[in-house]
């Protein structure tokens, strides 16, 4: 962060320069790639294997557009005979399950049977490792 | 173009159905839902793979403050895929870079010193200098640029233009070297046009679906969603899932098959023998429209000429074909046997009879799906063939539901790497530099003397690794792209010529990517809405976007980099005497007069654009992308390769060429769809001069190389869905980074157990060619059968590419990332 800090403060300084002139006497930046200050050619030891909660609550929407996230791990079968996701999310089950139900939109009748294009869930909706933080900031806002 | 009311409310039926039954809904979401009313909606492709989704991205102020479903486009009908979900995001990572940074000590560039913020104009005089010394010190040939299928079809033009009618060399090759060449391959010898003569409403209009290889479910997402909802909606539908280890797609399939890699070439001519033997081949189709030709065979592996597998080859590289009969082709594939097939692949015969019997049947209308499992192979070209050849043999082609589909990797594979010519051997509009009226063509469009191309094809994207690390290419500029963590044998044959003191490397892109870090100039990118832009998706379907956001600060696009570049050079500087003598008056311009203020491309004003930015158009002062696509669509118009007019793309959520009167085609080569094909033609395969597609007799010959002694798994590799290629993007996207933070070994539990590992243990993965460290998954969504390991590549931190041998199809010099041996081992 630190590094990332500096660089903005560099940047800074430079737009001050603003012309032609060939900034010979500016000072290097720190920069570097995701994968922080390691040689292309190193090889990184392996980060910790990531965990998913067994079950959580309602993660906010950054944007209203957003397909809500899965707050719990998402390794439930869905295949064409069963949709593992419906044992708790169908409307019959969502109630007493205390799960958020199936999207109106998602849905072909007053019963609440799926969409042949939403029936697998996890193409839109993914679930969050519980160990791990965001690689990078990211500074986008809805304000 | 901003969307209307009615669209809008349409749009947002999703979330007014939500708060309709009663879901509670998060309070961040109320917050934007009361705000939304100042949010403008335009229209803009997605900017990952090759289905070419349209989404709608609100902007305020601008920024992006949301992104969704496009309910008008045909392709997605309103849904995303995760990925396009959160294109909203993409833009917004904290370490964008703000200004171009070159290697520097005391003041100068030094290629080991470090990186230091210069002003763009400083970056490009230092980078043509070094061009120029390049040209003038070693030729044309020293001089190069990798770019991408990911690039707008006006910056693949602008560049292919800037070297093949400017530096004069024809080293420009496209990342979808990596991906679709092998297809590319595969249509010219079949066909002799590029592309799907299909396009996706085959999806709702086939009975049976075939995979080969490709894992939809993951990587085309919403052509799986149309897929699915045929399937679960159309009582005759069935799947069949081919791949080399179970994986999501699997969960659909009707008739899933796991084969043993390489052997698909085994599988597929046993399917045209079955047809054969059924006597199931639609003879009139056949004989009318079809011929017959016998490949050559041993053609070695693209490796480097000094490599022991390729002086075993008789025939390396050889492409060459001979005429044969019906009778000679069916003797050739006569010993693929159900049995061999299934004793090769180790798919039971009931599976396999099951699947040749869909194709063989003339009721049952087949749509054959594949992307990299079938293009990223050593033999590639062929398998694409030989998948044709099923479809040829049945007639079961270019109408509704009956579709041989190659799927594509990347945003404007089609669009712009294919169509425009970005490869180092092509042209626009399907054309090779090899062939002298396609060069004159291509001059005469270009208004530049006779002699201008050369005829030589240029270094391809591996063949520029290895010149970079051999000294011979010295000047090289990578966009839109990360070849040192996508690009195979990174440590022998990538990284080596990034670092050679002999080269310049510049790396265009929006964030400070491993391929930038090894870099010693880096230029600082707009990407996606922050320039207008074009691309052309799967299934030939030309899609544009407007400007929606300003530059940020220190940005430039790849295109205006690329004009700006062009400047700088005088046509005295860069070309022969005996060249400029054919048209003396050209000595004293720069290439940017010559190649872009040419009379054509800067026809029109800024005036004619209607989107509220275009930086471009500022700085140039006029209409710089309307000029480039004019100029390029002369090529294809009248050719096969029919553009509409400007707006019209602007305006539609794309139109799938040949566009001819106004009217998009929806499936090539048939009467009455494809204006080309004139009344009591059927069917006419245009792309050869007598109108015949071939069918290849082809056969099975291994891999480059098999598991052995000590490396005794194989390793495929590829995506997965939450990440876009490398991840530059979407690793920078905070909910899909925690949804997928970090690559897996997928692996059979009883191999993990013979190795004394287990779910979650650190291993190393290892190849004669280097080692990375990665965790053992023995549980998730990918369940290799026993020998056979998977890793995905979107890990910077794990370059699992390091691992890859260097192989290509020597055909397509595309290469195999689907089968690597190696070892593994505890930590």
């Amino acid at each position: 962060m630190k590094k990332l800090l500096s660089v903005a403060a560099i940047l800074l300084s430079l737009n001050a320069y603003a012309g032609q002139q060939a900034l010979a006497d500016s000072t290097p930046v720190q920069v570097e790639s995701r994968v922080g200050d390691v040689a292309i050619t190193d090889n990184s030891p392996a980060e910790a294997m990531a965990t998913y909660p067994t079950r959580g609550k309602a993660i906010p929407r950054s944007f209203a557009q957003q397909p809500p996230l899965i707050p719990h791990k998402d390794s439930y079968r869905i295949t064409t005979d069963k949709n593992g996701c419906l044992t708790c999310h169908a409307w019959d089950k969502a109630k007493r399950m205390k799960a958020t139900p199936v999207a109106k939109s998602h849905v072909v009748d007053d019963k609440g049977t799926l969409n042949g294009m939403n029936y697998f869930c996890v193409q839109c909706h993914v679930a969050q490792a519980d160990n791990k933080q965001p690689l990078m900031e990211n500074t986008f806002t809805t304000k | 173009m901003s969307i209307s009311r009615r669209e809008f409310l349409k749009a947002n039926a999703a979330a007014a159905a939500a708060s309709a039954v009663g879901i509670a809904i998060p309070i961040n979401m109320v917050e934007a839902a009361e705000s939304k009313s100042d949010i403008k909606w335009d229209k803009a492709p997605c900017r990952f793979c090759g289905v070419g989704c349209s989404v709608l991205v609100g902007t305020r102020k601008g920024k992006i403050v949301a992104t969704q479903g496009d309910p008008e486009s045909p392709v997605n009908k309103g849904l995303n895929c995760i990925k396009g979900y959160f294109l909203s995001k993409i833009m917004y990572g904290k370490d964008r870079l703000t200004t171009p940074l070159l290697r520097m000590k005391d003041g100068k560039y030094d290629k080991e010193g470090d990186f230091t913020p210069v002003s763009w104009d400083v970056a490009l005089d230092t980078m043509a200098e070094k061009w120029k010394a390049s040209i003038a010190k070693k030729g044309p040939t020293s001089v190069g640029m990798f770019g991408s299928g990911q690039w707008t079809i006006w910056e693949g033009y602008a560049a292919s233009k800037l070297h093949k009618a400017g530096f004069l060399t024809n080293n420009i090759d496209p990342n979808a070297r990596h991906c679709m060449a092998s297809a590319v391959g595969g249509f010219m010898r079949t066909f002799g046009i590029d592309e799907p003569m299909g396009c996706y409403d085959d999806l709702e209009a086939a009975d049976h679906f075939v995979l080969w290889g490709a894992n939809m479910a993951e990587m085309h997402p919403i052509l799986w969603a149309r897929l699915t909802d045929r399937r679960l909606s159309h009582k005759e539908a069935r799947v069949h899932v081919l791949s080399t280890y179970e994986n999501r797609s699997f969960d659909l399939a009707d008739n899933a098959m796991v084969f043993k890699p390489q052997t698909d070439l085994v599988i597929l001519n046993y399917i045209a023998n079955y047809i054969i033997q059924h006597n199931a081949v639609n003879k009139d189709f056949v004989s009318k429209h079809t011929k017959f030709a016998l490949g050559t065979t041993d053609i070695g592996y693209g490796l480097r000429p000094e490599h022991p597998l390729e002086k075993k080859a008789k025939n390396s590289g050889n492409g060459s074909s001979t005429p044969i009969s019906f009778t000679e082709y069916a003797k050739f594939v006569s010993t693929y046997t159900v049995e061999y097939a299934s004793q090769m692949s180790g798919v039971p015969v009931e599976n396999l009879e099951i699947m040749a019997k869909a194709y063989a049947d003339p009721n049952i209308k087949v749509m054959s799906l594949w992307t990299m499992g079938i293009n990223q192979h050593t033999r590639g070209v062929w398998a694409n063939n030989m998948l044709y050849n099923i479809h040829l043999l049945t007639g079961k082609i270019a109408t509704p539901g009956n579709s041989p589909f190659s799927l594509t990797g990347q945003p404007s594979a089609c669009g712009t790497a294919r169509e425009v010519g970005t490869f180092s051997h092509r042209l626009p509009a399907d054309m090779v530099v090899k062939n002298p009226q396609h060069r004159e063509i291509t001059e005469k469009l270009w208004q530049v003397p006779a002699g201008t191309i050369p005829a030589k094809p240029g270094y391809h994207a591996v063949q520029q690794s290895r010149m970079l690390k051999d000294g011979k290419l010295n000047c090289y500029w990578t966009m839109c792209t990360n070849n040192m963590q996508a690009g195979p044998n990174i440590n022998d044959e990538i990284y080596p010529g990034f670092r050679n003191p002999e080269n310049f490397i510049v790396v265009s892109d929006p964030y400070p990517t491993i391929t930038a870090m090894a870099a010693d100039l880096i230029l600082p990118t707009a990407m996606w809405v922050e320039k207008e832009g074009s691309y052309g998706n799967a299934e030939r379907r030309t899609h544009f976007w407007h400007q929606l956001v300003p530059t940020p600060e220190g940005s430039k696009s790849d295109l205006w980099q690329l004009v700006e570049f062009s400047k700088r050079f005088k046509v005295s500087e860069v070309w022969p005497a005996e060249l400029i003598a054919k048209q003396p008056e050209l000595a004293d311009k720069t290439l940017y007069e010559v190649l872009f203020a040419n009379g054509v491309i800067n026809k029109f004003p800024s005036s004619d654009c209607k989107g509220t930015y275009n930086d471009e158009n500022d700085h140039f002062g006029f209409y710089l992308q309307k000029g480039i696509f004019e100029e390029y669509a002369q090529f294809g118009r009248g050719h096969g390769h029919d553009l509409a007019d400007f707006d019209a793309y602007h305006q539609t959520r794309g139109l799938r060429w040949p566009v001819v009167n106004g009217k998009e085609t929806t499936r090539r080569f048939v009467e009455g769809s494809d204006p080309y094909v004139k009344t009591g033609e059927g069917f006419k395969f245009y792309g050869k001069p007598d109108g015949k597609a071939v069918i290849f007799a082809l056969p099975y010959e291994p891999a480059a190389e098999e598991p052995n002694e000590e490396f005794d798994l194989w390793m495929s590799t590829g995506r997965v869905l939450e990440h876009w290629h490398t991840g530059s993007m979407t690793a920078r996207v905070p909910e899909l980074h925690k949804a997928m933070p970090s690559a897996q070994v997928f692996m059979h539990p009883a191999d993990a157990k013979a190795r004394g590992l287990a779910q979650g243990d650190e291993v190393t993965v290892a190849s004669p060619r280097g080692e990375i460290n990665t965790r053992v998954e023995t549980k998730g969504r990918n369940k290799p059968p026993r020998g056979v390991v998977f890793m995905p590549f979107f890990d910077a931190k794990q370059l699992v590419n390091k691992l890859l041998l260097d192989a290509t199809d020597p055909l397509s010099k595309e290469t195999d990332f689907k089968k690597c041996p190696v070892k593994i081992f505890k930590a």
